[in-house]
């Protein structure tokens, strides 16, 4: 069987369908943009090429693949990302995430500094940007904010808030080129110099002044005029998702004091052990799980209660304001249980010992 | 002063406005809100105006710088305990999302 792809409406759209094949592992013959069963056999695509056929067919016709049938592909962006559980699973998508946000902010920042602009290098960035929202996007549909510790997600925040003032940078210089172009002095050279000859204005304002007499500003600016549209969807995405992973601020566990724990005493011959009443629970898989803390000679502990019964007693640490629980608990259950720790964290924990037993 | 250097500190004004106190940042959000409306119903349809998109652009900048900051200080706060603060940033961002959604809506598939 062979697919053929439909290019895009314009040259962007045309690179992000690229894009997203490329990104699916999906080999394409670019003589005859089709794809045939050798093209899709190693990709993530779930099926191969019945699977590419089965999203074309969403359109009517499964010989064809049409750009908005790209989100039909089963399987999503991450597909080529192997995890051993959901856990990790989550952690790639995110740490993929922060990864695209970083390097589009590179290549923005490269853009933004280089002696020369065209419509390559526009076009470039906006493929840059493009990929970079779709994967935001899919970051954060797929429930990665709710299955990610806080340290996961604040370093996607940090990256996001430089990225979104960074891409804020790139649409006030093309505004400022969209302005000259609208001013009658574009292509005019000699008026974007102040009355000593000097270039008015530094930087980009300086490049479209250098670039306005070859021409090239005119093709950028109709470039982006032409893309208007990309841009209206890329700004969506990325201030959806910024502030998606803003409002998880508000979801945040809240200080409201510090909460004590009254450890029980546990003292036998052999030990010294003090434990707390349940700290955190999660029905998992049918099964409760009850979770608190303990100190066994000194040494902080957690213990693990299944249905009422011991499920085991480990070593424990508090890290930077995150619980870290063993590996060896089922990763449901380890998050779930880790997450309301952190809440009790972020109120100030504090274990009393029994009376008398300081 | 060019005109370069005006839009410039229009921007440096509405950031601190967004930033500062309760009645300042209301009324930065809603002029905010009301040109993203006007301007994403300029740019319906495949080229607009230069000066339509001129105005989408600097309407996004603007966005995107403030979402920056908004996210930057609300994490800056809950660093430092600063929950109340940490929130109000937070709901600020949510807004401005709201705000800046007009400027696409026009355009949405």
């Amino acid at each position: 069987m062979k697919i053929k792809v439909a290019p895009g409406a314009n040259p962007l759209e045309n690179l992000a369908v690229d894009d997203k094949l490329n990104s699916l592992g999906v080999t394409m013959d670019p003589l005859d943009r089709s794809v045939d069963d050798k093209g899709a056999q190693k990709s993530s695509v779930k099926g191969g090429i019945e699977g590419l056929a089965k999203a074309a067919a969403t359109g009517g016709d499964k010989k064809v693949l049409e750009p908005n049938e790209l989100g039909e592909i089963p399987l999503g962006f991450f597909a080529g990302i192997k995890a051993s559980s959901a856990e990790s699973q989550a952690k790639a998508k995110i740490e993929a995430a922060t990864q695209a946000v970083a390097g589009a902010r590179s290549a923005i920042v490269d853009f933004l500094e280089a002696s020369h602009f065209s419509v390559d290098s526009v076009s470039g960035v906006f493929r840059r940007v493009i990929a970079t929202a779709t994967k935001l996007d899919q970051a954060t549909k797929s429930g990665v904010i709710g299955f990610t510790t806080t340290a996961d997600r604040n370093a996607l925040r940090a990256e996001l808030a430089q990225y979104s003032k960074t891409i804020g940078q790139l649409w006030g210089s093309f505004a400022d080129l969209m302005n000259k172009q609208a001013l009658p002095f574009v292509g005019k050279r000699a008026e974007v110099y102040n009355n000593a000859g000097d270039a008015w204005g530094y930087g980009f304002e300086a490049r479209i002044a250098a670039e306005s007499a070859s021409g090239t500003t005119l093709e950028v600016l109709n470039f982006i005029t032409h893309n208007v549209s990309t841009l209206t969807d890329v700004h969506k995405m990325l201030m959806k998702c910024a502030s998606a992973y803003s409002s998880d601020l508000l979801a945040a566990p809240k200080p409201t004091g510090p909460k004590t724990v009254a450890m029980q005493d546990h003292s036998s011959l052999a030990h010294k052990y003090w434990a707390s009443s349940a700290l955190a629970s999660a029905q998992v898989g049918g099964s409760n799980y009850a979770l608190g803390v303990a100190i066994d000679n000194g040494v902080s502990k957690a213990w693990l209660a299944r249905d009422g019964e011991n499920a085991g007693v480990f070593p424990f640490t508090w890290v930077a304001g995150a619980a870290q629980l063993p590996s060896s608990i089922a990763p449901d259950v380890r998050i779930a249980l880790e997450k309301q720790l952190e809440g009790l964290l972020a109120q100030g924990l504090v274990l009393e010992p029994p009376a008398g037993g300081a | 002063m060019n005109e370069l250097e005006t839009r410039a500190d229009a921007g440096q004004v509405w950031l601190a406005e967004l930033l500062g106190d309760a009645p300042a940042a209301e009324a930065a959000l809603s002029a905010y809100d009301e040109s993203c409306s006007d301007v994403g119903r300029a740019i319906v349809g495949g080229a607009p105006a230069p000066e339509a998109l001129a105005r989408w652009l600097a309407l996004a900048s603007l966005g995107s710088r403030g979402m920056g900051e908004l996210i930057e200080r609300a994490m800056a706060a809950e660093a430092a305990g600063d929950a109340p603060k940490a929130t109000a940033l937070a709901d600020l961002s949510q807004r401005l999302q709201a705000a800046s959604s007009q400027l696409s809506t026009q355009n949405s598939k």
